[in-house]
């Protein structure tokens, strides 16, 4: 398949998606197709039994249970973690990992919709502007006076993206949520970028945009994606990807066993969320998160992880994942 | 989406005649002589009380009952998508990439209602970026849900209704229809609302009225879907339904009309209550 080259020396995406495509075998695909049905029974009856268990506590109020992605995320980390950042009603974002992360996102986003970027902090604040961001927009400000060019290296990274044909019909933060036992369980998630699938005559192609350091749970994020927009058009996606800026793209094809373990996943989130939610006492564990924990100053273990953490090199800033639950008006 | 007739189109006319009976009843036994409007409704809708199918299942009965003072709002993406992206959908034929039709009518927005155009007028080239990718991904969502239905007709709005004499408007959101535009069969309201038995069928009745108020006759069912999930789901529209509807604008009316009995229920809508700074039992349901 033909490619194009972004003329700044980066690796362009939409090459590396072709390639990887020329590698997937649809009888692969087509057998992930085929396990749709079976793990959205799994799922189903999971969440029937969480629901039972919220019911049988009193607790109908904590209904519908949402285990959005960043939820999984946590609870995969730490318990406590997730029942904290539940409780704080307005996740503060801040933090340049953070801020980095949302710039990212909307560089990607103008180089798909609109071009090539021209002035980075004009043009962000532009985009953070229309979509409401105003404390946002502030801290891009603030940051930006402090350190001026925090953003360049970013936008320049984003070049990557350019030469996605239309037909590819992109798409940032489109929607796949899943909503089981009628509703009273949800999962759902915000796709960074999105090429092909329904609607379009190209195949599917989900693509993560990561601005941090590669992480395990960054595979697993893509593979729950793999799942729910298997299960909101029908067919998985040909492919999910994670890009990180300056990486070559880190593909992923789509089979039955990668369909299988994020359904399990998912299965285990609702189950232990459910149980925390009935009342049960959530498990600590402490480690880089705790840095942007909300309970961090009161629990035992977050104390006791700061003490340990002192001489270790760490120097890649942790990066909380969103809670957007869909649960905003 | 089976969509088969199941009413006539005449016990559509009386179901939806008898639904404006009781409303209009019920609205002049619970607010008499209060809350009469003085002229026209204001630009900025001061004064005046909004039902919306968002009050319709809000479960605190003083938010309600002390509304928001309105105030101007910047044009952004939250409020242009889901606006844009039918008008989208009204262009598409399949033949060509949904995005190609976004750009083409962001380009050419005289076609488009004053308060579009304008905002769309005022903003810089990313921008409209930003509120063409969101636009984009909300019509093509809207698409998978209903399965490329090709006979939707995608002409959906926020519909008003002024409670005459009466200072209150009932203002109701759907996306798409089967039918005719007076008499639908089916009306498709496409959100990010999750599935619930209980509200599904509060809002199919409202949107069903409020939609069809001035129409001949209420559609046989409202389908729902919710972003991202690829599916809807569908509510018949009877007698019943309908009722309960009118029972529960009734309801809140009521609320309006004695705001200092209205109860403050506190749960995860307090985060975004305009009542919050003010408000003991929001303030010590969100930890304040």
């Amino acid at each position: 398949m033909g490619g194009v080259d972004v003329g700044d020396g980066s690796v362009p995406v939409i090459n590396a998606v072709l390639d990887a495509l020329d590698e997937v075998d649809p009888a692969l695909l087509d057998a992930a197709d085929a396990a749709l049905t079976e793990l959205r029974s799994g799922l189903e009856e999971r969440a029937r039994r969480a629901v039972e268990l919220i019911e049988g506590h009193d607790a109908a109020d904590r209904l519908p249970l949402r285990v959005p992605k960043g939820r999984m995320a946590d609870l995969q980390v730490c318990e406590r973690l997730a029942v904290a950042r539940h409780a704080v009603t307005a996740f503060d974002r801040t933090g340049e990992a953070a801020l980095r992360g949302v710039a990212l996102d909307r560089f990607v986003l103008l180089e798909l919709v609109q071009g090539p970027i021209v002035d980075p902090v004009e043009e962000l604040l532009a985009v953070l502007d229309v979509q409401g961001e105003f404390p946002l927009c502030d801290e891009v400000v603030a940051t930006e006076a402090e350190r001026p060019g925090t953003f360049d290296g970013l936008a320049a990274a984003a070049s990557a993206w350019r030469g996605i044909d239309a037909s590819w019909t992109p798409r940032v933060q489109s929607a796949a949520a899943l909503e089981l036992a009628d509703g009273a369980v949800v999962c759902s998630g915000r796709l960074d970028v999105e090429l092909g699938g329904a609607g379009t005559d190209q195949p599917g192609v989900v693509i993560e945009v990561k601005s941090g350091a590669m992480r395990m749970s960054h595979l697993e994020e893509v593979a729950l994606y793999a799942l729910l927009v298997g299960l909101r058009d029908g067919h998985v996606p040909a492919l999910v990807a994670r890009w990180y800026p300056g990486a070559a793209l880190a593909t992923q094809p789509v089979d039955v066993g990668v369909l299988r373990s994020a359904a399990e996943r998912l299965g285990d989130a609702i189950e232990i969320w459910s149980q925390l939610q009935a009342g049960r006492s959530p498990l600590e564990a402490p480690g880089p998160w705790c840095g942007w924990c909300p309970d961090a100053e009161t629990c035992p273990s977050a104390r006791r992880a700061d003490e340990s953490a002192a001489g270790v090199d760490d120097d890649e800033p942790w990066e909380p994942e969103s809670l957007d639950d869909g649960s905003a008006p | 989406m089976s969509d088969a007739s199941a009413g006539s189109a005449p016990d559509r006319s009386q179901l939806l005649a008898d639904a404006r009976a009781r409303l209009a009843a019920g609205t002049e036994r619970v607010l008499g002589e209060r809350l009469v409007a003085e002229g026209r409704r204001p630009a900025d809708g001061s004064g005046w009380f909004d039902v919306t199918d968002h009050s319709l299942s809000g479960r605190c009965p003083a938010q309600f009952a002390h509304p928001e003072p309105s105030v101007f709002s910047e044009f952004t993406t939250t409020m242009a998508t889901r606006n844009l992206g039918r008008f989208v959908l009204q262009r598409w034929d399949g033949s060509r990439p949904v995005g190609d039709v976004t750009a083409e009518l962001l380009d050419r927005s005289d076609d488009l209602p004053q308060w579009l155009a304008n905002g769309l007028e005022s903003l810089d080239r990313s921008a409209r970026a930003a509120v063409a990718a969101s636009v984009t991904a909300w019509a093509l969502d809207a698409v998978s849900a209903v399965r490329s239905r090709p006979d939707l007709i995608w002409d959906g709005r926020n519909q008003k209704v002024n409670l005459d004499p009466y200072a209150v408007t009932l203002s109701a959101r759907w996306d798409a229809r089967l039918g005719d535009v007076r008499a639908p069969t089916t009306l498709l309201v496409h959100s990010g609302r999750v599935a619930d038995r209980a509200v599904d069928e509060l809002q199919a009745g409202f949107v069903a009225l409020v939609a069809c108020f001035r129409g001949r006759a209420v559609p046989e069912r409202v389908r729902f879907s919710t972003a991202g999930t690829g599916r809807t789901r569908a509510v018949g529209i009877t007698a019943d339904v309908l009722g309960r509807a009118v029972d529960r604008v009734l309801q809140l009316l009521g609320h309006a009309v004695q705001p200092d009995a209205a109860e403050f229920v506190a749960g995860r809508w307090c985060t975004w209550c305009h009542l919050a700074d003010e408000c003991d039992v929001g303030q010590r349901f969100l930890g304040g």
